[in-house]
């Protein structure tokens, strides 16, 4: 019965967010009672949550002996990702989902009073807006406050997507409050400044913000904007992310790597073997470790809760994204990770946002496939601190051994010195052993390729 | 200007909106003005459409 405080909502001093009996709760004070009067009576909180934008709650009496508080137990999210996780389609739907909220909120008298890209998360294959205080009375004539960190947490790293910057996801993992749009300014082309509607928002919104920044004489002006206009604002704003593509090349290359890789004729065998074991163990979570296109993640999906998969790969995680949409594969999480790099904790005392592997799901079925050449013979790996780090959060792990004389090894083996004598098939197996009951393996037909079915000891 | 508020707005984005909504509000003003000689000049189509449209 020990309470823990979430350490991220820290920030908001009208309420915090605690976990007790693995439940969350979130706490609000007396402060918000006014406006989360206001969000119940104007109607906003029942519209949201009853579209599935809002996470819905139930009111609770309070347990605590924190004095005057209410509580509210919000529905629980089985996975929480960030932002720098996500593909450009996935920051794109929970941009307008936060402009739809927006729109919503000012029809009936309130405002988002912040726009963070923390405050949306992914449920069932949608964006849903988990902060239930982030909203306040709209006062007539005020301009949106969080309009600035809507552009720094979302209309920033788009943009910059569009105009074809690589590895945003790193960046964004530096800037824990969104992309300054100083460095947006800095990293777009030219030719970003032609485009009227991108201009305003971050090339001179950037402009205007180290011009008058820290000055003190704007405490006596009075900026004023009418509800009208805003309005206008956010639908334009609206418009343009919603015709925001990515550039040709980044998508087209990836379709080539879809057709090299999966065009063995092993492939159904390898089907079979996941789709049998996620068929028997009906987990909760199954974590797609190199996930590539998703394809082993798309057979798992059936049989498990949520499919959690990821690629270090953003274009191939963007059209995975795209592809489980059209197939309403909803409880598939594709997110960008890089497996020898996973996300850090950030923030304060690094204990803000947590890291990748402390998010992950405990007893997981892991899939680990044609992966474990790519860790040792490129990234220099042992087959211990390998089997050691799946053995944190898989009870079950499905991996697939590709032998040294594999033409995919060859290739990686190409420019490197083979310094990898232990990479043999018996090694591989006797480490393993270690951490796994050995349940059931199959070589593949046509190649040297072993698939296992390890249960953690 | 005066609110209490948690995070910062920004002066230069604050300032930036309404500037936005000026210039929105021209737009809104021509976008009119287009829409009634529009109107004028294909009274004829939008009526046709208006009754395609029932026809669906």
């Amino acid at each position: 019965m020990t309470m823990k405080t979430e350490q991220s909502s820290f920030r908001d001093r009208d309420g915090f967010i605690f976990y007790q009996d693995d439940e969350v709760y979130r706490a609000i004070l007396p402060s918000y009672y006014e406006d989360y009067s206001l969000l119940k009576d104007s109607g906003l909180l029942h519209e949201l949550t009853d579209k599935h934008l809002l996470v819905g709650h139930e009111e609770c009496e309070n347990f605590t002996d924190l004095g005057d508080i209410k509580l509210i137990k919000p529905q629980k999210i089985p996975f929480i990702s960030y932002p720098y996780e996500w593909s450009f389609h996935q920051l794109k739907r929970a941009a307008l989902l936060t402009l739809d909220i927006q729109l919503a909120s000012l029809q009936r008298g309130m405002s988002l009073k912040d726009a963070t890209a923390f405050n949306v998360q992914f449920l069932n294959g949608k964006p849903i807006f988990i902060d239930t205080l982030s909203f306040e009375r709209y006062k007539e004539g005020e301009p949106w406050q969080a309009y600035k960190q809507f552009c720094q947490h979302f209309l920033a790293p788009l943009v910059m997507q569009v105009y074809g910057v690589d590895e945003l996801n790193k960046i964004q993992q530096v800037y824990i409050d969104g992309l300054p749009l100083d460095l947006a300014v800095k990293a777009l082309p030219f030719r970003s400044r032609l485009n009227l509607s991108i201009y305003p928002h971050i090339h001179l919104n950037a402009k205007y913000e180290r011009k008058y920044k820290g000055d003190t004489k704007i405490k006596d002006k009075k900026i004023a904007l009418s509800k009208e206009k805003l309005v206008q604002i956010i639908n334009h704003l609206k418009v343009m992310v919603s015709s925001f593509k990515l550039p040709k090349s980044k998508t087209n290359w990836t379709d080539y790597y879809q057709e090299f890789s999966y065009n063995d004729s092993n492939i159904q065998e390898k089907k079979d073997f996941v789709r049998e074991i996620a068929e028997a163990l009906k987990p909760a979570a199954i974590v797609d470790s190199g996930s590539n296109t998703g394809v082993f993640s798309e057979i798992c999906s059936p049989y498990a809760q949520q499919v959690i998969s990821f690629d270090f790969d953003a274009s191939v995680i963007h059209n995975q994204c795209k592809n489980i949409a059209k197939k309403k594969l909803t409880n598939i999480l594709p997110l960008i990770v890089d497996m020898i790099n996973p996300t850090p904790a950030i923030g304060w005392g690094n204990e803000e946002r947590k890291s990748f592997v402390e998010r992950l799901p405990q007893d997981a079925v892991t899939l680990s496939l044609a992966l474990i050449h790519h860790l040792v013979l490129s990234n220099n790996l042992t087959f211990e601190k390998i089997a050691e780090f799946y053995a944190r959060f898989s009870k079950n792990l499905v991996i697939e051994f590709v032998p040294k004389d594999d033409i995919q090894s060859q290739r990686l083996l190409v420019t490197k010195r083979d310094i990898f004598a232990d990479y043999t098939l018996e090694h591989f197996q006797s480490v393993f052993e270690k951490y796994y009951k050995l349940i059931r393996k199959k070589e593949l037909s046509g190649s040297k390729r072993i698939l296992y079915h390890f249960e953690r000891l | 200007m005066h609110i209490p508020l948690y995070i910062d707005p920004g002066t230069g984005s604050l300032l930036l909106q309404m500037l936005l909504g000026a210039v929105a509000a021209v737009v809104l003003f021509y976008k009119r003005i287009l829409y009634y000689f529009y109107k004028i000049f294909n009274k004829k189509k939008l009526e046709e459409k208006i009754n395609n449209d029932d026809e669906d």
